[in-house]
Formats: C-alpha cells, structure tokens, sequence
C-alpha cells in the first residue's frame, strides 16, 4: 500500500543541509499497524508528515495506492486526504469553535456527503465512541482523552484506508492512552484500517504487528 | 455547505467579539457616510431635472464689456419679448424677477420672505403645477399672487385660499389667485410667493422696452429638436439692434439650465437669492467618503489577517481533512461578506437614524428616507456585497494559501509580507485622518478669521432695520432718526441704501483718472447720509466726509474708497481729490477718499465703491444701540415704530449678524467637515484598538516573562505602543504636504485668507498621537498590570 524508496529530507541551515531524513525505504502493506518510534528529533514526525503527504521529500520516490505521490497537485492531494487519508494528532486539533458533533461532520461536508448521510455516519460514530452525550460540548469543555476520542472519530469518519498518528496519546494519562490504543487496535483488526503512529511508549508499540525505528533520520535495523 | 460557511462565520463572530464589533461598527459607520455623500452628490448633481424640459430650457442673461473688464448681469425687461417675436425656434419665454417683502397676514405675525414677480407663463416654461387656480388667468392683475402649499398653509392654514389676502411692506395688498406645489428643492432658484409681472412693471414705465436696466431672469423654452447652439450664436445679432444707453458692447449669452446650478455664472446684484453649487465640494465630499470607507475596509483587512494568526490551526486541520483552497476561499469570504451585510442593516438604521441630522448640517433636505430611494438602498447594498467581496479577498487567499503543515506544528510565523501590508494599511488610515484633521482645523481658522477679522468697519452695537422703502421713513429720514434717537439707549442713526454685507447695485462711473482722462468704472455705489462713515467708523484718509457744511455734498460730491483710487490710477489717496465724476446723470467732484473696508464677504476681493449722499434709495436705518438694557431699548424702538409707520412691521438685524450671515455655506462646509474628520479618526482608532488587542494576546507570554524579570509597568506599555506610534508619526510626516497643497488650494478661493501656519500641522499630529495613545492604553495597560503568573500559566 504504501512504499517509500530511497527518502531525504533536508532544511537549508544556513550554508549547509540539515538532513532530518536519509534513505529511507520501507513498505507497509494494507492492514498493518505499525509504530514509529526513535528519539526526539530524529524525525518521526517529518517521516509521517511525508507519508500523510503534508510534506514533500526532497529526493526519493513515493508510492501510495501503487501511485507515484511524489509530486502531486494541490487537487490530487486534497482528493486523497479526503478519501484515503486520516490523521490524528497529539494536541488532537479540534476546532475550537465547532461542537463535537460538528468537528467529526467537518471532513464529511468536504467528501460532498448530503446531510442525511452525514447525519447517520456522524450518530454512527458518536454511538460507536460512547460520546452521543457530548456531541453539542465544544472541544474546550472535554477532558484531553473526550477530545482525542472526537480526533479519532474525525478521521476516520471519511472511511479513510489509512490513518497517520502522530503520538496520539503523547499528552493522555495512561488509561486514556489505554482506551485510545484498544481503539485503534479494533479499529486495525474489525475495519481493516491500516494504521501508521509514532508513539513514545515501547507499550503503545505492542498494540502494532511492527516497530520502524528511527535514529538522526535514519531507520534501525 | 453554504450553511455550514454561515454557521462557521457565526461561531467566529462570536467567538471574536472586539474584532467582529469593530469590523460591524467600523463599516457601518463608512456605509452611512457613503450613502449620505452618494446622497449629497446626487441631490447636488439633480438641480433643475424635476422639470420637464429641462433640456430646452437656457437663461438668458448679459455680459456687459467695461473698461474694468466684464461684468455680469442678468437681463433686461425688454429681452424676453424681443426673443419671443423674433426667433421662430422660440417656444416660450418666461421673466422671473427676485425680491423680499415683509408679508403679513395680521398685524401680529410678519416675516421677511424672498418672492419673485413672474411673468403667467413660468407655469408653463418651468414645471410647477397648480393645485388651484388657472395658470392662464392667475396672473391677470396687478399684485395677483400664487402661493406654495407650504406658504398657503402657514398664513392660511389651508390650500384652499383663493382670493385670500395678505399685506407687502405693511402696505400693499396682494391677492391669492392660485396655490402651486412647493418649489423642489433642488431647484436653482426657490421661493413660496409669486406676483404676477404686473405688479412691478407698473402702467406706462419703460421697464418693457428698456435694454439697459437689468434685473431679470429670462428663460427662454426651446422648441423641440432645435439647436441651442444655434439659437445662441443667433443673439449676437438681436444685441447689435438694441444698444445700451452707456453705448457699452454687450452680448447676449444662454446658459443652459442643466448646468445653470454648478456652473452658472453669478449675475446681477441679487445673485445671492439663487442658489448655486460648488463642483470642488461635489469633489472633495465624494473623496472623502471614498477615504473614510477605505479606512473601514483596511480596518477589516488588517483585522482579518492578524486574526489569521489565531485562525492558523483550524486552516490547518481544514485542509487536512480535505478542505479544497476553493473551500477555505469561500469560507472567507462567507466571513467577509456576512459581515459586511450586518453591517449593511445596521447603516440602514443608523441611517434613518441620522436623517434629520445630515439634512440639518447640509442645510438641505437630500434625503426623505431609504424608502423613497429604493433605488440608492439597492445601490447602496450592492456597495455593502461589493465591498465585503473586495476587503474579505486578500485575507482570503491569503489565508487559504497556508500550508497546513507548519500550522499544525504551531511553528507558523508572521509572515513579513502580511505584517508590512498591515502596517502600510495603518499608516494610510492616519495619514487620511491627519490630512482630515489639518483640513478640519484649518477650515475652522479660516472661518473663525473671517468672522473675527478687522473688517475696516464697525459692526458691533449696529441695530439695523430695513423699512423696505416706505417713504414715510425715506422721505423723512432726519425727522425720524431724531425721533429715534431720542430713546434712551439709542445714540446715534444714520441712513442708507446699503450696509456691509447685503447686496448692492454696480453703476457705471466716470471719474478722470491719473491720465487725465474720464475712466469709466462699474463701481458698488452706496447712498448715505452725512452721518454714515462716522456710524460705521469708516476712516477717511484724503479729502474730508460729507458734511451739512457744504451745500454741493448733497448729490453733487462723492466719496471713493481705496480700491476706486487705484483702479484710477492714482498712487495717492490724495491725488483723486478734486477730481470730476458722473453717474447716473449726475455730477461733481471727488471730496474724499476712505479706506478700504469690507462691503462684501472676504471671498471677494474689495472692489471700488463709491459713496453719495442721496435720499431716495434708502432702505436701511442703523441705530447706534447701547450693550445696556438691550431688551427695553428694543421694546421703547418697537413703540416708537409703529407711531411713526404704522402697520409697517420692524425688521431688524445687528450688522454683525448681518456680514456673518455671508458665511453660511461655509460653516455648513466647515460643519460637515468635522464630521468627515471625526469619523475618520474613530474608524482609525477602532481598528487599532483591534490591532493592539491582538498584539498584547499574542505577547502575553511575553509580558509575563517580561514582568516576572523586573520589568516596569511603563516599559511593558512603551513596548507595546512604540511600534503604533512610529506609525502614526509616519503617517503625520507623509500628511503633512498633502494636506499643506490642498488646503493652499481650498484657501484660494477665499480674497482674503489665513496662512498655512506650521502649527495646525504640530496641532493635528498632536491629537493623533494623543488619540492614538489613549487608544492604545486600553490595551497596554490591561496587559503590562496582568498578573504574570496568571498568564503564563494558561500558556
Ligand atoms: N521547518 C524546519 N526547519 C528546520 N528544521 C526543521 C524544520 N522542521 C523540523 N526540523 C528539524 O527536523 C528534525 C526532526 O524533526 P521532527 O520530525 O519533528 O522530529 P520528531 O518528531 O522525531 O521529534 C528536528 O531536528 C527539527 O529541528
Ligand atoms: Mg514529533
């Protein structure tokens, strides 16, 4: 499903390059749940902003689908995060100003989905989540793990292939980082969806069927 | 998704309710000042159309070639028939001819009013229909009378007053014979009583076939598809046959009525009673309110893309979830044009709001309510769509353009490009509001050096009544100003055909000049009496006033002013003494020279003028009156009065009032002025109370480590107003030529005028910075007494 082939990524410092990624290859086949983890700074970040297709490498070739995402127009892009793509972060991102019911609506309304539909995917995934209660709070008014909860519920509402998270539960007590990884775990196994996060906690990792580890931009072997 | 846009944009208005106020208050009030110029410039652009044939409509009026140059004049009596028979292309003539009354209905209640002898066919030439009576037959005799409604309801109560009766000059009985409907206001000349032209040119006088007495307004009615070039370049020849009695060249000229208001050429001695426009304040209104939207505009720009900061993550996580550029631009521009519509409605009630307001400062009625001008209320929210579109695009592709990756890493930075936009804006906002300011103050010196200005004569404690020529007063002016002079309070009268201030007959003069030769003047010719100079404290500087001494000062001697000595010729006042002069059939010699005063406004130059003592155009009596016991001196004068005139009502005015009353167009310019100017500053000084608000939010944490390492309360604040006020003495370096080159332009049009002095500029800069400081202390205070703690603790 997704295959990186030979990826550097570097910022101008200066004079010089500051390489953040250096030859990176790897493949991850649909199904897989798989964490990153290495370091801080050693660029597991920048590596799943790539593969979510926020950022561009600057050398190396990206397959996603089977297709050649290395270069890609703003359109093409946008269709794919729509479709095929959720991202879930560490500071969750909810918007503020939206409830909780409109927050996981959000991505919905840009698939074009009518209101019916979306109405019924929404109450879907709030049922599913155990949050209906919540669904008129603001962000603001939930606990951090209520919020990383509506995170998830956002992106996978769009009944994307893959999801990419970045230390999902990097800001959570450990039983609600527990009940975010059980989710994702049966989200992984029920739903089939593929799973990308970059995770701190050795523990976390063991939710995955594989561990990428990451060193000054480099992956272990 | 529309309605997803509009819940969005709710949310933000709510959620940001300084920015969102500010936005709404700040265009609101832009909109009014919009549609009220748009108003303004309309009404003053809409002069004379109510009438039907306005395009066949031109006045014809008289360019006398002098020595001196042209003078202007409007027709004589004779012109309007001589047209008619003349030319076949001539569908109509009409003869108006202005002038004031006393009118009564009783004893009791009198007022002066402006009215205007009419020839029967200003009915058909102009459109003013008759609600009652015949326009055929309305004005079949002499002192016949046709009222406006509004004048038939003031004296009569009602419209239904034909045959009615009201009294002129306390004497003279007019009868009603018709009612028209009010005059428009927007007509170039106005009033609510017509005479018929019967009643001034009475039986057997020449005013008909007279071509050298000017005085009327002759409007000639083209027929269709005629040429008025054509007609006009036929007139040259008409003039030729009918020479003047000076044997002055003179030509005929047409002015078409469609420009008569803006562009007509002020004629005659009554020019005053017409009423006439000014392109340059039909220019500087709509600029102005051009500029004040601007500041609005900028207000919403700048706010929407410092607000952009704090919007950066929700951008972010729109695009990740598959928000197209396309959406975002939409959604922004949702943003910019809700609010631009609640602005919209909030202008339409601040508006009807401010009607009476606005029609009050410009002295007019421009506006009778949005309903009755559905046509600007629609135009007018077309502005509202146009603008929202136009100030919410920037921020809006702007805004969608961010890469939705550094937003999310929180490591998006003000770009320099966005922060140097932002600051180009506010430095134009007061750069427009400090050229406001300087325009502001200097208007206010010019008109407070026009009122206070040493005139060269005396106008305090001058009560002046005008009698309207009643010969009882006239004819025995001498008995009647002992009389008067009598009452305790009053010390000294004096009696005239003019004072300073009102309008005032040009005759040709002749007097030799310092070539030897005669030297034909058209000279301002004043009729006093031997007590007039000392009355007004006129100084004479060669020669000597007029004197019962000497038996030839009565009609047969002259007083000229400087001007006069100089048009002559003369480098000494002295010089013209002694010298012969005519006018008007009489002779005599020059026997003094006073200094140049003020007879008219200082728009005007100070032209030659020529005194004589010579009863018989007398109309005004000036009363020396005590500041002491004002109140009983009047009511003693009352009581005299009506023994010495009875029925002929007292009318009277203080000369200062009289002079100052020239100045009224300019105190409603200088009025509306202030207004432009205030507006200006408080739309500037909203958006940066925005600006500064959200400066010191996005600082805070700042401030705190700033404050909790020692720093003082006033260092926070310098350190967060520097920066504006840099800006604001940015704008006052870069307003200061513009403002000094065009008020040297507007002082131009003022004879005499004030010097564009330095310190309105230190003054202007002064009240921005002082505004502009206050404005920014809400703020900056707020933030540099926070609790440190507080605030970094909520980071
Ligand atoms: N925009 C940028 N400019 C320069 N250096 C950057 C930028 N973004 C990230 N980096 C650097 O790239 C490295 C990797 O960052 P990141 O991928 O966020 O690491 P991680 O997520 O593993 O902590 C860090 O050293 C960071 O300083
Ligand atoms: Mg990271």
């Amino acid at each position: 499903m997704i295959q990186l082939k030979k990826i550097y990524k570097y910022y101008n410092t200066g004079s010089k390059k500051a390489y953040v990624l250096s030859d990176v290859s790897l493949d991850i086949a649909e199904g897989e749940f798989v964490s990153i983890m290495g370091p801080s700074g050693s660029g597991k970040s920048t590596l799943l902003h790539i593969l979510g297709l926020l950022e561009e490498a600057n050398e190396g070739e990206y397959l996603f689908l089977g297709e050649n995402v290395s270069k890609l127009t703003e359109k093409k892009r946008t269709e794919l995060h729509r479709n095929q793509i959720g991202f879930v972060f560490q500071a969750y991102h909810l918007i503020d100003e939206l409830t909780v019911y409109e927050n996981i609506e959000t991505p919905l309304l840009y698939k074009g989905l009518n209101s019916s539909e979306r109405k019924s995917r929404v109450a879907e995934l709030l049922d599913k989540f155990n949050i209906v209660g919540r669904k008129d709070l603001f962000p603001s008014q939930l606990s951090g793990g209520q919020q990383q909860l509506v995170g998830i519920a956002r992106a996978i509402a769009g009944n994307p292939k893959v999801i990419f998270a970045d230390e999902p539960t990097g800001n959570l007590h450990s039983d609600q980082a527990t009940e975010i990884m059980e989710l994702f775990k049966k989200l992984n196994e029920q739903e089939k969806v593929t799973i990308v996060q970059v995770t701190h906690s050795e523990h976390n990792a063991t939710y995955g069927n594989r561990v990428i580890r990451l060193k000054d931009g480099l992956i272990q072997r | 998704m529309i309605k997803h846009y509009f819940k969005t944009t709710f949310r933000y208005l709510r959620a940001y309710k300084l920015f969102s106020a500010i936005n709404l208050v700040g265009l609101a009030v832009a909109f009014s000042v919009v549609y009220y110029a748009v108003l303004f410039v309309h009404f003053e652009l809409s002069y004379d159309q109510f009438n039907t044939n306005a395009d066949r409509i031109l006045r014809l009026s008289t360019n006398v070639e002098t020595p001196a140059g042209i003078t202007h004049e409007t027709s004589a009596g004779a012109v309007a028939g001589a047209v008619q028979s003349t030319f076949p292309e001539v569908e109509n003539t009409t003869r108006i001819f202005l002038d004031y009354y006393i009118v009564q209905k009783d004893q009791d209640a009198y007022g002066e009013e402006t009215l205007a002898y009419a020839d029967p066919s200003v009915f058909s030439v102009f459109s003013f229909p008759l609600i009652s009576g015949n326009a055929a037959t309305v004005f079949n005799n002499p002192y016949a009378m046709v009222l406006s409604e509004t004048a038939a309801k003031k004296y009569f109560g009602t419209t239904d007053c034909i045959n009615k009766t009201l009294t002129l000059d306390g004497k003279i009985t007019a009868t009603v014979t018709g009612v028209m409907k009010d005059i428009p206001q927007n007509s170039h000349f106005r009033t609510d009583i017509f005479l018929s032209m019967s009643s001034l040119i009475k039986e057997g006088t020449n005013w008909m076939t007279n071509w050298s007495r000017f005085g009327f307004s002759t409007y000639v009615l083209l027929k269709e598809n005629v040429s008025a070039a054509g007609f006009t370049a036929k007139l040259a020849g008409l003039a030729k046959e009918h020479p003047l009695k000076n044997n002055l060249q003179y030509s005929l000229v047409a002015e078409p009525l469609n420009s008569l208001y803006l562009h007509g050429q002020a004629r005659g001695n009554k020019a005053g009673a017409t009423a006439s426009g000014n392109y340059t304040n039909i220019y500087v209104f709509s600029i102005v309110a051009i500029f004040v939207l601007f500041i609005a505009c900028f207000n919403f720009i700048n706010l929407t893309t410092a607000l952009s900061l704090k919007r950066a993550k929700e951008i972010g996580v729109r695009k990740v979830t598959g928000a197209t550029r396309q959406q975002l631009t939409y959604q922004f521009l949702t943003d910019a044009l809700t609010v631009s519509l609640i602005a919209f409605a909030i202008a339409v009630i601040l508006c009807a709001a401010l009607q009476p307001f606005v029609n009050n400062i410009t002295g007019k009625v421009i506006a009778t309510g949005m309903a009755g001008n559905i046509k600007f209320a629609g135009l007018f929210l077309m502005l509202a769509i146009v603008t929202g579109l136009l100030s919410g695009l920037y921020p809006a592709l702007v805004l969608a353009r961010f890469k939705p990756v550094s937003n999310l890493k929180g490591k998006f930075v003000n770009n320099v490009k966005g922060l140097i936009l932002r600051k180009g804006l506010v430095i134009t906002q007061f750069t427009i509001s400090i050229v406001l300011i300087i325009a502001t103050i200097v208007v206010y010196s010019q008109l407070n050096f026009m009122q206070n200005e040493n005139l060269g004569f005396k106008k305090e404690h001058n009560l002046v009544i005008d009698f309207h020529y009643d010969e009882r007063i006239g004819e025995h002016g001498e008995s009647v100003m002992a009389e008067l002079a009598s009452i305790p309070g009053i010390h000294s009268a004096s009696i005239s055909s003019s004072i300073p201030g009102r309008s005032n007959t040009k005759y040709p003069t002749t007097i030799e000049g310092a070539n030897k030769e005669p030297q034909e003047l058209q000279a301002d010719a004043y009729f006093v009496d031997y007590n007039f100079l000392k009355q007004y404290g006129l100084e004479v500087v060669a020669g000597r006033g007029f004197s019962k001494d000497f038996a030839e000062d009565m009609r047969d001697a002259m007083v000229i002013n400087e001007s006069a000595v100089k048009r002559l010729g003369f480098n000494n006042a002295a010089d013209a003494i002694g010298k012969p002069f005519s006018q008007r059939g009489g002779n005599g010699l020059i026997i003094g020279v006073i200094k140049d005063f003020h007879f008219h406004s200082l728009h005007e130059a100070i032209m030659p003028l020529t005194m004589q003592v010579s009863p018989g155009f007398f109309t005004f009596l000036t009363l020396g009156i005590a500041s002491e016991n004002m109140a009983s001196t009047v009511s003693a004068l009352q009581k005299k009065w009506s023994a010495i005139a009875p029925g002929l009502p007292l009318v009277y005015n203080f000369a200062d009032d009289t002079f100052n009353a020239q100045y009224k167009a300019d105190n409603q310019f200088g009025k509306l002025f202030v207004c432009f100017a205030v507006l200006s500053v408080f739309i500037s000084c909203l958006g940066l109370l925005g600006l500064t608000s959200f400066s010191t939010v996005q600082r805070t944490k700042e401030i705190g480590i700033r404050k909790v390492l020692g720093a003082s309360v006033a260092s926070i604040i310098a350190l967060i107003t520097k920066e504006f006020i840099l800006m604001v003495f940015i704008a006052l370096i870069i307003a200061t030529p513009i403002a000094a080159i065009s008020m040297k332009y507007w002082l131009n049009d003022f004879a005499y005028h004030i010097p564009v002095k330095a310190q309105y500029f230190l003054m202007a800069g002064m009240l921005a910075i002082l505004v502009a400081l206050l404005t920014l202390s809400v703020q900056s205070v707020k933030a540099a007494i926070a609790n440190p703690v507080k605030t970094l603790k909520t980071e």
